[in-house]
């Protein structure tokens, strides 16, 4: 349902204001036919204004009825642009005029004021005085105070108000200058509809409008019809014309009978206005408003350069906070500690009140965010979004309805997708506008309700207009998130091409290593076996001369030095898979495991073990010499490390979503938790050697070893004294 | 002389181990020639007439002065020598090492161990084989 305002102010949106076929009365206007100076139009004054029947007007020379001021527009128009020349001062029945003129669709626009004595030149000095004042304002708002006051001051006007136009057109007044009891507007909004495209396009146009009585009646311009186009006349570019019955409306409820505003151009675009109401009526004559125009023009220069300086400054300030913000994340070495040590200036760059981390997993939230339950949902639908890398908006709820609830927080909302691969998010939010709004003017006072019109029903419209709205994401913020997206990808990629360096050191420190080992496992094998050579010539040539005793020395000599072999041989096998190339090839684990079980038949038979197999085994790419030897070592030691008396191991596998998983399951003697890792550490022994049949205490070194270089992984299952699940994975080949 | 066992090995212990290991056969080899490594043996070898050519050759592979592989090929290579029978002894267990000895001519590859039951069983085996005349040449 459309309330009674919203149509108002829907058909102030339409209304062709440069076409009103009237002007406002304390005037004359005259189309004129050149170089004759024929009256084609002239409004329904004109006849009072020289003295003569208005019928006598229309259609015949101006100088027939002016004489005088027909020759000295002849003139003028004689030396150039008319609009640049004039005013031209006239005599029509004895009375001076000011005369303005402007050509428009091929007619000669003639419009006549009371003259004043006063000229531009009389307030030269005064002009030079404030400008001096404006340069020297030391900030945007001080700019803004100054022109309001030199206005009010200048032109006597009650109420003189700096109005800015945002980002969505609409306005706020960011600059007043009361000079009676009235209310004041200060930091008011008002929605964009208030002032409408076409009247903005107008303003851009002519830098000063003014209406001296809201109460006046217009007065036609006759005939209606364009004498050259045979459309409306267009009166844009008229200093006299009748403007919106709906915004004299406006202005009568606000107890606005005159009302002037001047336009404020920053780079081309309309920025502001300064607007100044009266609640008596008050004409100002053209060098007056000839003065308020130069003012508006020098004025809207300082604003730019206010703007620039300010800019300026930002930019700056950006830059020095965003460079120790780059600074310290590039010396941490976990970049969200960083951020979140950083929050101030990570939020005061962006200009966010709240901002979140969402790393591994985990959210961090900084500043005034939503609820981490609310943010998880903001991810939860930034997962699904095309962000590229940016996400940028300044009303969440509009792509994502629910994010209705948290407005306050997070209306704005800037995204920023810090890996390719992980979702990983770092977000920044803005606060729902309104929030942030506050009004001066006394929201007590009581406001007739039939009232349509009025400022106060203004500031509840552009309320509406800005629910769920943050202030918008300026080109310079977005680029500032891109580069906190470049730092951290630059601190990442310095991470990992030092992590590159490290593995490309620890590789060559695992080959020297290996190297190392074999060498050590082969040419420690030769003393080795010499001290068991000798130990057993010893046996052969002196046993009669030596004592039990120190036969059974000898006894020990001899086993330490198979013992030694044996772990160099194992060594040696570890070292060896550690270098091997991996070959994966399509292989069919079922007959594979056959093969292992097969060869270890012996050892099963021996002990007893009853194998069961769950399942067929898939097939699966990997290498099959290397995968042959962790069943085989799995096995292994499943019936070793196991006293039942029924002995069994099951082998199969479960396939789930992170790919195929192998288990040797045992009911054996278990394994504790905290040995879980330390069993897969190379001759890291549980159990004295002798113990559960003397293992090198390679295998499952080994075992891990080939699992890892498949990219695979393993993990342990286990109770105590009831068994052992080796689960592991082969990777994604 | 078809009486003859070389043994190429430059660790003393290990030597000993089949020398012991012959004398405990009933027809030990008319010489039992120890050479250290590789220069000796090519000295020796080089000395032989062509009709000369030993019964066995025990190998070890990892010499102080050469590759003994390399000598089994050489040796398979010569004249004569292509069918005396070159039993490797080495404590040499990478892979693929075994296979290479016995394509290019090894009769047999036998790993070295420090368990001395192992090693009296090994050479046993090469003695009785030896004593057997079972080895084919």
């Amino acid at each position: 349902m459309i309330s009674a305002t919203e149509q108002a102010l829907e058909n102030c949106g339409r209304e062709p204001i440069h076409i009103p076929g009237a002007i406002q009365p304390h005037g004359m206007l005259l189309a004129l036919e050149e170089p004759s100076l024929r009256v084609l139009h002239a409004s329904a004054n004109a006849g009072e204004f020289c003295g003569v029947d208005f019928s006598g007007l229309l259609g015949k020379p101006l100088a027939s009825v002016a004489a005088e001021a027909a020759r000295a527009i002849s003139a003028l128009c004689a030396q150039g642009d008319p609009a640049t020349l004039s005013p031209l001062r006239v005599v029509i029945a004895g009375k001076n005029y000011d005369v303005l003129l402007h050509r428009s669709e091929g007619l000669l626009f003639a419009e006549f004021e009371k003259a004043s004595d006063l000229s531009v030149q009389n307030f030269h000095r005064r002009l030079q005085r404030v400008f001096a004042d404006l340069r020297n304002s030391e900030s945007p708002e001080a700019l803004y105070e100054k022109m309001a006051t030199f206005v009010a001051h200048f032109t006597g006007f009650e109420r003189v108000m700096v109005y800015r136009f945002e980002f969505d057109w609409h306005g706020e007044v960011v600059g007043e200058c009361l000079t009676a009891d009235v209310d004041s507007y200060q930091g008011h909004h008002f929605p964009a509809s208030d002032i409408p495209p076409q009247a903005r396009a107008l303003y851009s146009r002519s830098w000063l409008r003014i209406i001296p009585d809201a109460s006046y009646t217009p007065v036609a311009i006759e005939p209606a019809a364009n004498a050259r186009t045979g459309g409306p006349l267009d009166l844009s570019q008229s200093v006299l014309r009748s403007v919106s019955p709906i915004h004299l409306e406006y202005l009568r409820n606000m107890d606005v009978a005159a009302s002037m505003s001047i336009s404020l151009m920053v780079e081309g675009k309309l920025w502001g206005l300064i607007a100044c109401h009266h609640r008596m009526p008050r004409v100002l004559c053209y060098a007056e408003r000839a003065v308020c125009e130069i003012f508006g023009q020098v004025a809207s220069l300082e604003i730019a350069a206010q703007q620039e300086r300010r800019r300026l400054a930002d930019h700056v300030q950006a830059t020095t906070i965003q460079a120790r913000f780059f600074d310290i994340i590039a010396q941490e070495h976990n970049a969200v500690e960083a951020l979140v040590k950083y929050t101030p200036e990570l939020l005061e760059f962006m200009g966010a009140s709240g901002a979140a981390i969402h790393v591994n997993e985990i959210t961090t939230l900084l500043g005034n965010a939503p609820s981490e339950k609310d943010t998880g949902m903001i991810l939860d639908w930034l997962k699904t979004q095309p962000l590229q890398p940016l996400l940028v908006t300044d009303s969440l709820q509009k792509l994502l309805p629910t994010a209705e609830k948290f407005r306050e927080t997070a209306s704005g909302l800037l995204a920023v997708k810090l890996s390719l691969v992980e979702p990983q998010y770092l977000l920044w939010f803005r606060p729902e506008v309104i929030e942030t709004v506050t009004w001066a003017g006394n929201p007590d006072k009581p406001v007739d309700e039939h009232t349509k019109l009025h400022p106060r029903k203004s500031f509840s419209a552009w309320k509406e207009t800005v629910r769920g709205k943050s202030r918008p994401w300026k080109e310079a913020e977005r680029r500032g998130a891109q580069e906190v997206l470049n730092a951290l990808n630059a601190l990442l990629l310095r991470r990992t091409e030092r992590l590159l360096s490290l593995n490309a050191e620890l590789e060559k420190k695992n080959t020297d290593l290996n190297s190392f080992a074999y060498i050590a496992a082969h040419d420690l094998k030769e003393p080795i076996r010499g001290i068991a050579n000798y130990c057993s010539f010893l046996r052969e040539d002196h046993a009669s001369d030596l004592s039990p005793e120190a036969l059974r020395k000898l006894d020990t000599i001899d086993r330490l030095a198979i013992q030694s072999e044996q772990l160099l041989i194992a060594l040696n096998h570890f070292s060896r898979i550690g270098r091997m190339e991996v070959a994966p090839v399509e292989t069919d684990m079922d007959a594979l495991l056959d093969g292992v079980i097969d060869g270890l038949e012996d050892l099963a038979h021996r002990e007893k073990v009853k194998v069961l197999r769950a399942g067929k085994l898939p097939v699966a790419n990997c290498d099959p010499v290397l995968v042959r030897e962790i069943f085989s070592n799995l096995i292994t030691n499943a019936v070793r490390y196991n006293d039942k008396d029924e002995k069994r191991i099951e082998i199969g596998c479960t396939t789930g979503e992170g790919g195929t998983v192998y288990f040797v399951r045992d009911n054996g003697i278990g394994i504790r938790e905290k040995h879980f890792d330390s069993v897969f550490v190379i001759f890291r022994r549980l159990h004295a050697q002798s113990a559960y049949g003397g293992g090198s205490g390679a295998g499952l070194a080994i075992v891990k070893t080939i699992v890892e270089r498949h990219g695979g992984k393993i993990w342990i299952e286990s109770v105590e004294n009831e068994g052992t699940t080796f689960n592991f994975t082969l990777g994604a080949a | 002389m078809k009486n003859d066992v070389l043994i190429i090995e430059d660790l003393d212990s290990d030597f000993e181990m089949v020398e012991r290991g012959f004398r405990r056969v009933e027809k030990a080899p008319a010489r039992l020639v120890r050479l250290r490594g590789v220069r000796e043996a090519w000295r020796f070898i080089d000395d032989m007439d062509a009709g000369s050519v030993p019964g066995l050759i025990i190998l070890d592979l990892v010499l102080e002065d050469g590759n003994g592989c390399e000598l089994l090929e050489a040796i398979k290579g010569r004249p004569g020598w292509e069918k005396v029978p070159v039993i490797v002894w080495s404590a040499y267990t990478e892979p693929g090492v075994r296979d290479e000895c016995l394509r290019v001519g090894a009769h047999d590859f036998i790993s070295k161990a420090a368990d001395s039951r192992v090693t009296r069983q090994n050479i046993a085996d090469i003695a009785s084989a030896w004593e057997a005349r079972l080895l084919s040449f």
